[in-house]
């Protein structure tokens, strides 16, 4: 068994949760959580701010004054906004 | 075809512009002017190529050219930073700021925000990409025109710089972190 390093446990935790990790390193990742109970606190906690700041920050769609004026300068009467 | 590839990315697009500029005519003009050039170019557009990340890209490309040009000087902090990092690559991954729940779970919402619109632009670009949008790293590399490794390391710390300005707010609030 290989020795536990937090450091490279802890870089790994940003590629994880940007889904950046292949299923293998997932699978090796999420080993190293088990092995150690920081960086199990550390990837929660990572997890909570990044759900935390995804929930906070504003959202803005395009006012209808603006989707008017997009329709005379392209020329397309019919553009309907679709979300 | 413009309508069914283009136009459902219109309030992403101009959500993007707007926390660029926070300004909402510019946001418009941002949005405006990224739909006329992809309809300019439409003809040179493949169905079913990554439409979002294509017109993302003009986005920024529209905003570097038309509001940094505005600005008295070229923002250096920026750029220092982005190099500094470049350089350094994997090693600025060193520091993680610990940042407990209970912590910013605390705070009102505003200061998220307020602490986003006061990172430098690109490290707040990076953040909207990647945590709002969902971009790969690979994607917003190739919007942004920087490496990967870049991308990865100004992720991080743009998140770290979030983290300690949002601190900052609870420790103003009066939350000890002690406690």
């Amino acid at each position: 068994m290989t020795s536990h390093d937090c450091n490279k446990v802890v870089l790994k935790m940003y590629l994880a949760l940007d889904g950046e990790l292949s299923t293998d390193e997932m699978r090796e990742f999420l080993f190293e959580l088990d092995r150690c109970s920081c960086c199990f606190r550390s990837f929660e906690q990572e997890k909570s701010f990044r759900a935390y700041l995804v929930s906070k920050i504003e959202r803005r769609c395009m006012p209808e004054s603006a989707l008017e004026q997009l329709r005379k300068t392209l020329g397309m009467p019919n553009l309907m906004r679709i979300s | 075809m413009f309508q069914r590839e283009f136009v459902p990315q219109m309030d992403t697009l101009y959500n993007f512009g707007f926390h660029l500029t926070y300004n909402e005519v510019d946001a418009q003009d941002l949005v405006q002017e990224t739909l006329l050039k992809a309809y300019r170019f439409i003809n040179s557009y493949q169905e079913g190529t990554n439409a979002k990340a294509w017109l993302f890209r003009i986005l920024k490309n529209a905003f570097i050219n038309e509001y940094r040009k505005r600005a008295r000087q070229p923002d250096p902090i920026d750029y220092e930073e982005v190099v500094h990092y470049q350089d350094r690559e994997d090693a600025s991954y060193s520091g993680y700021v610990d940042l407990r729940q209970e912590i910013f779970q605390g705070l009102m919402g505003d200061e998220v925000t307020i602490a986003l619109n006061n990172l430098p632009v690109d490290f707040r670009t990076v953040v909207l990409l990647c945590d709002i949008e969902g971009f790969t790293y690979e994607e917003i590399a190739s919007i942004m025109d920087i490496p990967i490794g870049t991308v990865r390391s100004r992720l991080h710390r743009a998140r770290n710089m979030l983290k300690e300005e949002l601190k900052t707010y609870a420790a103003n609030q009066g939350f000890k972190e002690n406690r």
